[in-house]
């Protein structure tokens, strides 16, 4: 098991205090490694909450998460930057790209900041500029490149310290269908080559490519299905199965 | 569309943007109010009646153009900063559907707002303040109360007509713009990553060396002609060496650092040498702004504070004794008889005469060729002028009388006394006379002139008058037929002002009157009568330092200001994304503060670097103003960018907490 949360609960009180807003109530789930996750959740159902605790980059208001064992609730700041740039690999929706970097600078930015030396990057970069097929741009900037191109930068710039998690928030939120199939080819690609990938969308196409899919509403998990031997397109027929019981109000239990 | 709505549209843009706006706003109501209050000063009434009034009516007249062209630059710089900044609105404008001249229909309605604040209020706190920086100019002239004060239609005539050209023309741009801009740029706004022109390179070196020239002639100036003469090219080339350098030396350097491998990619190195990348290419212009204002506000303060505090150096310098008469062109006798007669109404008046000194002399332009010892008469001043000399020739019976020393000269031999270097040792020529020195001076015992203001200064003793006019028969025509020498009587009486005047009238009248004397030109003047000159001049001087000095901080703090919003905004995203891949907090902030802080005194070392190198060629200028008291301009330089400074860190940390509070 990679990745334990327990009891997760998140609470936005507004700055003057008067405003409380419930984005997560009890989330608990694991994911075992090597495994491909999808978390599935309508606009608002608090799946970017989700993702920012699990990165550490926002604190639950109560709750547990534990990265190959280790705690992140409750560790210091300064663990955690480390941390993260150890053992977490981060793909967003609108790409977070600097745009005063090259191509190539966005990638080795991570081992940068882990002190690597240059001969060390450049060892890393080359079979990651490979698996995504950007040796040709690495020159250029981020405002001179696709969006498909932007997305595979940043997913080149999340396995290039190679982290025991690979976090995605609606990757292909920004993307056009073309660019999204293939960007989801990768990722099925990097996952079999034995990233464990957790993505949150509310796409269902995008969930299909998974091997295990969550759904999150209320702000718990209350349903997941399997793969099992499925292929795309019938994994694609049990979600959409799914969300149609699901608006109509009927209930699982997960 | 209805026409109501363009009117509301453009009211809730305006607050919308208040941010940008208000500070634009500010800065125009303050433009516009300085503008009027020079006028006002300027053709104020009791101005004429002013001893020294046209000093003072120049200066300040040079006051109202450089408020002008500066007012014409610095509203088109913010106001195309405001546009840039406001780029991404436009465009959504655009492509929610509203055309192109609905748009520039907003932004005239706009602006015709802005206009009418700005005049109004400018003009309104115009004629408000006039009245205080009056009584200001008036406390620094040590004048009486012969201003006026009053409503200067005149003023806000000119004021009203001259920034209604300017605002037509801000907004006759701001319409070209949008029409130029394709919406799809206009939503990118200032996001787009600028486009590096090829020839970074050629503008960097061409920096270097604009810069080095400029330095190099501040540092390298020797008489304060060539000061005068240098100074302007001197600031225009440093002046393009800055843009150049800031702008493309500054890409040029960083780059070069992230050429180096091993270098950049070190975590310290790497996200400032970008950042810096980044943020120069942003702000690289603004930012030379910041350092040109700063420079000017730094010389025009120390210089113009030397002056008015040294004034009383100056006055001493110009004028050695209270009370001098000069009589033009006068052979022995008259000269004689001239100084009986002053002595004797000096001492019918009751006071008594002190540090009295007397002598006649001749004096002539000279070239002077090393190579052939020889002075020759030339022509062309201004081509040689640092061969050129001011040079005195004096009988020796001065030197004798002021010094009481007993030296003999005969034909051929002269004492020479120089402020400045001159090499001559043993023989020299004048023309074809041949001369021999008998010994230099080191004090010749008076003062006619301190320096030679723009040429070197030489005194030389000869044997006699008849020796001088030998020397004169031979330049010919040149210097006209005057066999005459220059008379000088110079001395103190100690007694008050009013006392000195009166004496100096007293002086006048009578040797002007004299039948003796009518063909004699007197130039006559007291120290208690040129005072007022003075005061006017360089109190003048003074006041417009201030005055423009606190326009152009005014100018640099918007700049500033505008600057840390827009890098706040931009930096928001960046501060963000370097947490998500693994900084902590703690270095994010750290990094950021130590780019913002080089981006934001980079300007600030620059413009003290400028001050240093100029430092020489300014103590030359004012040398030409009579200010000799170097260590005087010193201590005001050192004064003024101290305090500019701890004012330049003090704008500097509370637009950063806008900055931060952006960011985080
Ligand atoms: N920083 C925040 N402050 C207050 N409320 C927030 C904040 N971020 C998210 N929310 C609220 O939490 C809920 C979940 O948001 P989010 O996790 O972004 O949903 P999703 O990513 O699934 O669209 C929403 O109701 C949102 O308005
Ligand atoms: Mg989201």
């Amino acid at each position: 098991m990679i990745l334990n949360v327990k009891n997760l609960k998140k609470v936005y009180t507004s700055r003057f205090g008067g405003h409380h807003v419930q984005a997560l109530s009890n989330v608990t789930f694991s994911v075992d490694e090597g495994e491909f996750i999808a978390i599935m959740g309508e606009s608002g159902s608090g799946k970017t909450t989700l993702l920012n605790i699990l990165a550490a980059l926002d604190k639950p208001t109560s709750g547990e998460v534990f990265l190959d064992g280790k705690a992140l609730v409750g560790i210091s700041e300064k663990e955690i930057s480390a941390f993260r740039r150890d053992n977490l690999g981060f793909v967003f929706q609108d790409f977070n790209l600097l745009d005063n970097f090259s191509i190539k600078d966005n990638i080795l930015l991570p081992l940068v900041l882990a002190g690597k030396s240059f001969e060390k990057m450049n060892t890393s970069l080359k079979p990651v500029l490979i698996k995504l097929g950007i040796e040709d741009i690495i020159e250029k900037y981020p405002y001179e490149i696709s969006g498909g191109q932007k997305q595979r930068t940043a997913i080149a710039r999340a396995i290039i310290t190679n982290p025991k998690l690979l976090l995605a928030d609606e990757p292909t939120g920004a993307l056009d269908s073309r660019a999204t199939d293939s960007l989801l080819k990768l990722f099925r690609k990097i996952n079999e080559d034995g990233q464990t990938v957790l993505m949150v969308t509310h796409s269902i196409k995008a969930a299909s490519h998974a091997s295990r899919v969550l759904f999150l509403r209320d702000g718990t998990v209350f349903h997941q299905i399997y793969r099992g031997e499925s292929t795309n397109e019938e994994l694609y027929q049990k979600i959409s199965d799914t969300l149609t019981i699901l608006a109509t109000g009927g209930g699982f239990n997960a | 569309m209805h026409n109501f709505m363009y009117f509301k549209l453009a009211a809730e843009n305006i607050k919308k943007n208040a941010k940008m706006y208000i500070p634009y706003l500010i800065t125009s109501i303050i433009t516009i109010m300085m503008f009027y209050i020079m006028i006002f000063l300027a053709y104020n009434p009791g101005l004429t009646g002013m001893k020294g009034s046209s000093s003072v009516g120049t200066v300040l007249n040079m006051g109202i153009y450089v408020i002008g062209i500066f007012a014409v630059i610095f509203l088109f710089y913010t106001n195309s900063f405001l546009l840039k900044r406001r780029k991404k609105e436009i465009g959504l404008y655009n492509i929610l559907g509203m055309e192109k001249k609905h748009i520039a229909r907003i932004m005239t309605i706009e602006n015709i707002y802005s206009y009418l604040i700005n005049m109004i209020s400018g003009i309104f706190f115009g004629i408000l303040f006039s009245r205080l920086m009056l009584l200001l100019l008036i406390k620094i002239l040590r004048a009486g109360t012969g201003f006026v004060f009053n409503i200067s239609l005149k003023g806000i005539y000119i004021t009203f007509i001259f920034f209604t050209i300017i605002s037509a023309l801000i907004l006759l741009n701001n319409i070209r713009q949008i029409h130029l801009s394709k919406p799809i740029e206009l939503l990118k706004g200032g996001n787009v990553g600028e486009k590096e022109p090829k020839s970074k390179w050629i503008i960097a070196a061409t920096g270097i060396l604009t810069m080095g020239t400029g330095y190099f002639m501040a540092i390298t100036v020797n008489n304060a002609v060539s000061a005068l003469n240098y100074f302007f090219i001197a600031v225009i080339l440093v002046i393009i060496g800055t843009y150049c350098l800031f702008t493309a030396g500054s890409i040029v350097l960083l780059k070069i650092l992230r050429r180096n491998k091993k270098y950049y990619y070190k975590t310290n190195h790497f996200t400032s040498v970008s950042g810096m990348i980044y943020r120069m290419k942003q702000n690289a212009v603004g930012l030379a702004n910041i350092c040109i204002l700063s420079t000017m506000v730094l010389v025009m303060l120390s210089s113009t504070v030397c002056l008015y505090i040294g004034q009383d150096n100056v006055l001493n310098n110009r004028f050695p004794t209270n009370i001098g008469i000069n009589t033009i062109f006068s052979n022995k006798e008259e000269s004689e008889s001239v100084s009986n007669t002053v002595k004797k109404i000096v001492q019918d008046s009751g006071y008594k005469i002190e540090a009295y000194n007397e002598f006649r002399y001749k004096v002539y332009t000279l070239e002077f060729n090393k190579e052939e010892k020889t002075f020759l008469p030339s022509t062309d001043i201004t081509l040689n002028i640092d061969k050129m000399y001011l040079a005195y020739f004096f009988p020796i019976e001065s030197y004798i009388t002021q010094t009481g020393s007993d030296v003999v000269l005969n034909d051929e031999d002269v004492l020479i006394y120089s402020p400045d270097e001159i090499d001559i040792s043993d023989k020299f020529l004048i023309q074809d006379l041949n001369f021999h020195v008998k010994g230099m001076v080191e004090n010749p015992g008076f003062t006619i002139q301190t320096s030679g203001s723009y040429m070197k200064l030489v005194y030389i003793f000869v044997k006699d008058e008849e020796i001088i006019s030998q020397i004169h028969n031979q330049f010919g025509d040149y210097y006209g037929d005057y066999y005459k020498l220059s008379h000088v009587i110079g001395f103190d009486v100690i007694e008050n002002e009013d006392k000195q005047t009166k004496l100096v009238s007293t002086l006048r009248d009578t040797l002007e009157s004299t039948d003796e004397y009518k063909n004699l030109t007197f130039q006559i003047y007291s120290t208690a009568e040129e005072r007022f000159d003075f005061y006017a001049l360089y109190g003048g001087l003074f006041f417009l330092g201030l005055f423009l000095g606190a326009l152009f901080i005014m100018a640099t703090v918007l700049i500033i200001y505008y600057k840390q919003i827009s890098e706040g905004y931009e930096d928001k995203q960046r501060f963000y994304i370097m947490q998500q891949v693994g900084m902590s907090k703690v270095e994010v902030r750290k990094s950021i503060r130590s780019q913002v802080l080089t981006v934001f005194f980079l300007p600030l070392i620059s413009a003290i670097v400028h001050i240093i190198f100029a430092f020489k060629m300014i103590t030359m200028m004012l040398e030409l103003l009579n200010l000799t008291n170097v260590s005087l301009f010193v201590i005001c330089t050192v004064a003024t960018v101290i305090i500019f400074t701890v004012f330049y860190t003090a704008v500097y940390s509370l637009t950063a907490r806008t900055y931060y509070k952006i960011v985080e």
